[in-house]
């Protein structure tokens, strides 16, 4: 701070030294001419002495010494003021002029605060800021209401060629071009005159001069006279044009000669030096002095003490009667005022401020009685900086100044000016002393009362006094920037404009304040434009155009202006990084085909993970090399897989999302990706070309092909486009990014940033490999055939249990031939393929019973089962199909729905080119469709085994209708297999022949089936029940007609609807699928097949046929074991020759769980009670169950079809029961039966009489082997299980006495 | 009559600024309360007088401009609330009230679940309350 104070001292010494006067001849002139400078320019580097010490007194006779002096040099047509006009002229091409050094000053970016921060403080004498204000200053001086600028001495300059110089000194002085201040009174007439003869060197000897000079002296005194020989010195020319313009300075009012061309042989500035220094010293400082002394005493006799001041006092307030003019009273060099005011100016000048602060402040209470308020803020703005000179009191100078400044304003016009000068003073103060907030203040008042041009400089100066306040006010420098800008552009000072702009944009850029930074943008984008540096134009522009918080006018103008800029420019040639549309560059989604190609959209949008099951035993297996722990760690970094690969010639899309923040629709055409390709060069084709080459998107020669999008978007509206893109060769393709061109005029360009996601474990941030959506570098390898693939004939909605014949379709639009055709499916129990010749049947009827069928169907069964085991049901299409170039093959399948719900089935076709010169080894076609499945008839069996005939069951069919609307015929009940036959169960009447089954005849079947299914349709939701018997099939010895029987059609009685056949065909399969096929022959699978008709009308190709499964039915009932006695009907007897008869009975147990057992076998005593009774033989009163005597063969029917009643009846029958014993072993076990077989026990019984016998007098009980060692989990309901106990089936016998 | 008012974040970005002057461009509001950030930067840094100024929310003058007189209040959490008026004399006590008022507008708003701190203030029922205090602090000083 002290050294800015002493610095602002300086300058203010420097300002204010005393000023000389030049009165020169012409000829004297053309002396100097000859060095392209006029007298004064040559004086006027020489007029710093700075190596001087005089001894100065006050005038209280104080001794001082001046260590250093300086004069103003100036011509006497000089001296007065420049007209405003010219002034501000002057002014605005200083300004102008150094636009230039301003940008120079900032040693760096303007953007970069700490720059302009750098700047600012490092601001000196010669930044462009002083240097105008102090031409600003120089323009305001020579006024009348200060004597600073007053001349204290002139020089009378004639040159030694002149003739009779006397008379030229005399004439010079009287001339009329002494400066107004002079003629008009301003100024004291009589100043100090010093004569100077100049001589010039090469016209002659200095010695020619003397004689003139000593006329000089006589006349004009001896001290007053001088002679200046110029023109003496060698030509230097470097040296004289550095020197020159180093110091002099510029000149107040322009003038015309230049000192660019300076061919000059001048003196030695020993002699100039000399020569000043001589005039100084011994003419200008003492003359100073001696004034300073004589008025000093003339104001202390007129003004100082007590009686003076009363004097004084009267005498003023006479003067108040006089008018209040604007300007103040008049005051001539005579006055009283002028003198104290010259007085301490003089004082002033010779750094006697104490003496100078007296007298100004003497002066200032006089001036404001007598209103002369020019004078009088003239005072005041001295005193203030006496007080600063004097370092007293800062507080009373800020306020002097102040004042001074309101004063200067009050006076308003012209004076107003010198109000800035106050001001810039007073924030030289503020500055000096690190008040910059105060200084800011100060010229921002300054400011509101310039020009714009003036108030642009000052603003821009508060600006940095901002900045270099503690703490800087960022913002307030950023405001008073924007406010020096504006003024800067009024007055078409673009270039100081964008300097001030583009500093202040940084304090505005990302800080939220969008308004704000928008239209410093807006500017810095004008004025770029303006000064020619479009790309910096642009730049601007391209920030504003996103600009969704503007309202629609503002964001249209923005978009208008930034499009006008770029139109003018650039053109289309230049991509630019807009904005506009907004794409979100670090999501897009690549879709490619490498060697998984997709049939549709739907399979491309799928999920990846659905297809690695399906693929699983379709691709050949990839190598992987696993690593254990005890691996050596691989030295090699894992390389990031950062590319997919693709084919040529197949278009790889983008999905890339544009939208638009704006509330004005935009036209965006021309989109398309830009890309890197390099090209992999053939060894065969181009040899040459083995550099690889980039290339960008140049549709015409480029191996890419790029097609072009457009579109519009509504305000605010956001769009997924995909873009495509066809590499035509082989090579490394690289998608950079995307390329559009806005409103037919600018072209903008965004780079993807796609970034894998960030490893979490890696600390160094390292991101993971993209995931192959993303990624955006192909390796584009060498064409390879690609399928179109296409199922027909798929319905989208089916019910469950309905049978579909899709045909597939393959077309092979390349070249080149296809072949090892391979085809998996999800759902293969769904989905199957059929045979060739599926496809030129008829639907629904080549489904029925064939009559040729044999060996082909049972040859087809077999090798389905062996393709299905290996690999999980991949089917492979025969050997020979090579799907040639442009051909199409078509294949049937067949969809059998066997669940409700959605069905979504994914079918991967595998296959391999047949030219050897492709780029992939195999392709992959991926289809998926979704089925909506809807519920339709749902079927359940309950079997029951029957207790008369260990090989029969009775089945149950319970066929519910679930569908809400449509109704089901139903056609035929099959059970698959050889192991099972199905019968229906017949009504008595008929039964003889039922169970033939063989020796069919037309009118028997048709009551069968009339039997068997009352009504064949089943509406919606109504169920309906269904019997059958269940027979085990007899040995394979029958012929295959034999299995027809497993078919029972449901049809009309009268309907010859063939049956259809389930024993081979898709029926078959689809059987098969849903069957495990390792299944025992235990259990039974139950088909049924029904049908329904499309619509209203019978076109037998709308007949849909479903086929409803019912797998594993267990033929278990609810024992584990199924016994049957088999005994003779009726025996007869002899008791009179034998007493008792003795009857051999077999007992049969089968074991119907899948466990082996233990069975044991008791027969029962009879209770002791009943044996009393039954002594009267075995024929009791059997009402009911005599008629069996008659008729044995009609003993099974009823009691299987009417289970109830009888039982009641044998109860009573046991309890009556003759007597009878058991012959053999009262207990026998059979300790192993296993699973599925039965045993035969032997059994005796002995009779007593004849009779009817219930022979159910025994007790089965098992225990199930292997159940105990597994159960350890088990219940108790399964430990029940695990053991059990059954009676004896009531079995009756008849012994009958025999008539001999 | 009051010209504009703001609120500031605690990153000194606008959350909310509306001028209630018909038109005249907004760009100047948005000068106005970003240069007078400065100042409430500098009150709350180097409190003149720092026993009453801890617990004072009320900042008070910032600074007069030609035309409009700011004022400002600084939350506890350090949101920062602006006036601007083309009132040359207002009382204190109006002022005050005008900013508590203000303050529990913005609180009720900040409490909005959809509201995200930090993001400007969108709802339109803020504005209206705003606009009504703003209205109500005309009719008071005139009262």
């Amino acid at each position: 701070m002290e050294a800015a104070g002493a610095a602002l001292a300086h300058l203010m010494r420097d300002r204010f030294s005393p000023v000389v006067m030049v009165l020169s001849t012409p000829r004297a002139e053309e002396s100097c001419r000859k060095n392209h400078l006029g007298f004064v320019d040559l004086l006027r580097p020489f007029s710093v002495l700075d190596q001087i010490n005089v001894p100065v007194r006050t005038a209280s006779e104080q001794p001082y010494r001046l260590q250093d002096f300086q004069l103003r040099i100036f011509n006497a047509s000089e001296i007065r003021q420049p007209s405003p006009e010219i002034a501000e002229e002057h002014l605005v091409e200083i300004v102008t002029n150094s636009s230039d050094d301003a940008v120079g000053a900032l040693q760096g970016d303007p953007a970069n605060i700490e720059v302009v921060k750098q700047m600012a403080e490092s601001e000196t004498q010669v930044s462009w800021f002083q240097r105008y204000s102090k031409s600003f200053m120089s323009t305001l001086a020579f006024s009348e209401h200060e004597a600073l600028d007053h001349p204290v001495a002139c020089l009378l300059v004639v040159s030694s060629k002149d003739e009779s110089p006397l008379s030229q000194f005399v004439d010079l002085f009287n001339g009329n071009q002494l400066p107004r201040l002079l003629n008009e009174g301003a100024m004291d007439p009589k100043i100090l005159k010093h004569y100077v003869l100049l001589h010039d060197v090469q016209d002659g000897a200095l010695d020619g001069c003397n004689e003139i000079l000593f006329e000089m002296r006589g006349a004009f005194g001896v001290n007053n006279c001088g002679v200046l020989p110029i023109n003496s010195g060698a030509p230097d020319v470097a040296f004289q044009l550095d020197f020159w313009t180093r110091r002099s300075s510029l000149p107040i009012i322009p003038s015309s000669h230049s000192t660019s061309e300076l061919v000059c042989i001048v003196s030695s500035d020993v002699q100039i030096t000399d020569f000043l220094l001589d005039v100084t010293l011994k003419q200008v400082i003492p003359h100073m002095e001696q004034k300073i002394r004589m008025l000093n005493q003339q104001v202390s006799a007129t003004r100082k003490g007590l009686k003076n001041q009363l004097k004084n006092l009267w005498w003023r307030k006479g003067k108040d009667d006089t008018p209040d003019v604007q300007t103040g009273p008049v005051y001539t060099f005579s006055s009283m005022e002028s003198q104290i005011r010259v007085l301490a100016d003089y004082a002033f000048m010779l750094r006697d401020y104490d003496l100078a602060l007296s007298n100004y402040r003497l002066l200032s209470s006089d001036y404001k009685t007598d209103k002369a308020w020019k004078h009088y803020a003239g005072v005041q703005e001295m005193i203030g900086l006496c007080l600063f000179m004097l370092d007293q009191s800062r507080r009373e100078a800020e306020m002097c100044l102040d004042t001074a400044y309101n004063y200067y304003q009050k006076c308003g016009g012209l004076t107003a000016k010198y109000a800035t000068r106050t001001a810039l003073w007073l924030s030289e103060m503020h500055k000096a002393r690190g008040q910059f907030r105060e200084a800011a203040g100060v010229l921002f008042r300054a400011s509101v009362e310039e020009l714009d041009l003036r108030a642009g400089v000052l603003l821009e100066q508060a600006a940095y006094c901002y900045l270099r306040a503690s703490p800087p006010m960022l913002r307030k420098f950023g405001f008073h920037l924007v406010l020096a800008g504006n003024r800067y552009i009024v007055c078409a000072q673009h270039k100081h404009a964008m300097r001030v702009y583009r500093s202040a944009l940084s304090i505005f850029e990302d800080q939220g304040w969008k308004y704000i930074s928008d239209h410093v943008h807006f500017h810095l984008g004008r004025l770029s434009h303006f000064l020619g540096s479009f790309d910096l134009a642009i730049l601007h522009f391209m920030k504003l155009i996103s600009c969704s918080h503007q309202s629609p006018t503002n964001q249209s103008n923005f978009l208008r202006e930034f499009l006008y800029v770029v139109q003018n420019t650039v053109g289309k040639d230049k991509l630019l990084e807009l904005d506009l549309p907004a794409v979100k560059v670090e999501n897009v989604c690549v879709h490619f085909e490498d060697h998984r190609t997709y049939a549709s959209s739907a399979a491309a949008a799928a999920p990846e993970e659905i297809w690695g099951p399906v693929e699983e035993g379709l691709l050949p297996a990839v190598t992987v090399t696993l690593h254990t722990w005890m691996d050596a760690p691989s030295k090699s970094l894992p390389q990031v897989k950062d590319f997919n690969i693709c084919v040529a010639g197949e278009d790889i899309g983008v999905d890339v999302e544009f939208s638009n923040p704006l509330q004005i629709p935009i036209d965006i055409s021309s989109i398309c990706l830009s890309c890197e390709f390099i090209e992999t060069a053939a060894a065969s084709e181009e040899i040459d070309s083995q550099i690889s080459k980039e290339e960008t998107a140049d549709i015409s020669a480029s191996p890419l092909f790029l097609p072009q999008e457009a579109f519009s978007l509504k305000p605010e509206e956001k769009i997924v486009v995909r873009l495509m893109v066809k590499p035509l060769k082989e090579g490394v393709l690289k998608v950079v990014g995307v390329n559009w061109i806005l409103s037919g005029v600018a072209a903008g360009h965004r780079d993807f940033a796609v970034l894998g996601p960030r490893i979490k474990r890696s600390k160094s941030g390292a991101r993971d490999e993209p995931l192959p959506h993303q990624r955006l570098k192909f390796h584009v390898l060498r064409h390879m055939p690609r399928l179109d693939v296409s199922v027909h004939e798929l319905p989208a909605r089916v019910n469950s249990g309905e049978l579909h014949r899709v045909v597939l379709e393959l077309y092979n639009p390349s070249k080149v031939p296809v072949k090892k055709l391979k085809l998996k499916s999800s759902h293969s129990n769904s989905l199957l393929v059929g045979d060739p010749a599926d496809l030129d049947m008829e639907f629904p009827s080549c489904l029925e019973v064939q009559a040729q069928e044999g060996q082909q169907e049972v040859h087809n069964a077999e090798s389905f089962e062996q393709d299905s085991s290996p690999s999980g049901l991949v089917f492979s299409f025969p050997e020979g199909t090579v799907l040639e170039g442009g051909s199409t093959v078509l294949w049937p399948l067949w969809f059998h729905a066997s669940h409700a719900g959605m069905l979504s089935i994914n079918t991967v076709i595998y296959y391999e080119s047949d030219g050897a010169t492709v780029g992939l080894m195999y392709r992959t076609v991926r289809m998926t469709h979704t089925i909506q499945v809807l519920p339709a008839l749902c079927i359940s069996v309950q079997i029951s085994p029957s207790p008369m005939h260990l090989q029969q069951f009775f089945l149950r069919l319970d066929v519910e209708n679930q569908h809400l609307t449509e109704s089901f015929w139903l056609r035929q009940v099959s059970c698959a297999g050889d192991h099972w036959c199905l019968a229906p169960l017949l009504p008595p009447m008929v039964e003889q022949e039922g169970m033939g089954g063989t020796d069919t005849a037309e009118v028997r079947a048709a009551f069968l089936s009339a039997s068997v299914c009352p009504s064949q349709l089943l509406p919606p939701s109504q169920t309906l029940s269904l019997f059958f018997k269940l027979l085990v099939a007899q040995h394979k010895g029958r012929s295959s007609s034999e299995e027809v029987t497993s078919n029972i059609g449901l049809g009309p009685p009268s309907s010859s609807e063939p049956l259809i056949d389930i024993s081979s065909g898709p029926l078959f399969r689809f059987l098969l699928s849903a069957t495990n096929p390792m299944s025992d022959s235990g259990s039974v699978d139950v088909v049924l097949i029904s049908e329904q008709q499309e619509g209203m009308g019978t076109v037998q190709d709308s007949l849909r046929v479903g086929a409803h499964h019912v797998c594993h039915c267990s033929v278990q009932g609810a024992q584990p074991f199924v016994w049957v006695m088999e005994a003779p009907k009726c025996v007869v007897h002899d008791f009179w020759t034998q007493p008792f008869c003795e009857v051999s009975v077999t007992l049969t147990i089968r074991n119907c769980s899948i466990f082996a057992a233990s069975v044991r076998v008791e027969t029962l005593d009879l209770p002791s009670a009943a044996s009393s009774q039954t002594t009267q033989g075995g024929w009791t009163s059997l009402g009911v169950s005599t008629p069996p005597s008659g008729e044995s063969s009609k003993a099974e029917p009823p009691r299987k079809s009417t289970s109830g009643v009888p039982n009641t009846e044998v109860m009573v029958n046991r309890a009556s029961c003759g007597p009878f014993l058991w012959c053999n072993l009262q207990a026998s076990t059979i300790h192993t039966l296993p699973a599925g077989a039965s045993a035969k026990v032997p059994l005796r019984i002995a009779f007593f009489a004849p009779g009817s016998y219930d022979l159910s007098r025994y007790r089965i009980s098992w225990t199930l082997l292997e159940f105990e060692p597994t159960s350890s989990l088990s219940t108790a309901a399964t430990s029940k299980e695990a053991l059990g106990t059954g009676l004896g089936h009531p079995l009756l016998l008849t012994v009958v006495q025999s008539i001999t | 009559m009051i010209a504009s008012v703001a609120v500031v974040g605690q990153e000194n970005n606008p959350l909310y600024l509306q001028s209630f002057i018909d038109g005249d461009d907004a760009l100047k509001f948005h000068y106005i309360v970003h240069s007078s950030l400065d100042i409430i930067e500098e009150k709350v840094n180097n409190p003149k007088k720092p026993g009453v100024s801890l617990n004072e929310t009320y900042l008070g003058l910032l600074y007069p401009t030609e035309d409009y007189r700011v004022f400002g209040y600084l939350s506890n959490t350090k949101i920062k609330f602006i006036l601007v008026t083309t009132d040359q004399d207002v009382r204190d006590a109006d002022v005050r009230n005008f900013f508590h008022r203000f303050h529990a507008a913005y609180v009720e708003a900040a409490s909005n679940p959809f509201h995200v701190p930090g993001k400007r203030i969108t709802a339109t029922a803020f504005t209206e309350r705003v606009t009504n205090i703003v209205k109500s602090f005309g009719a008071s000083s005139l009262a």
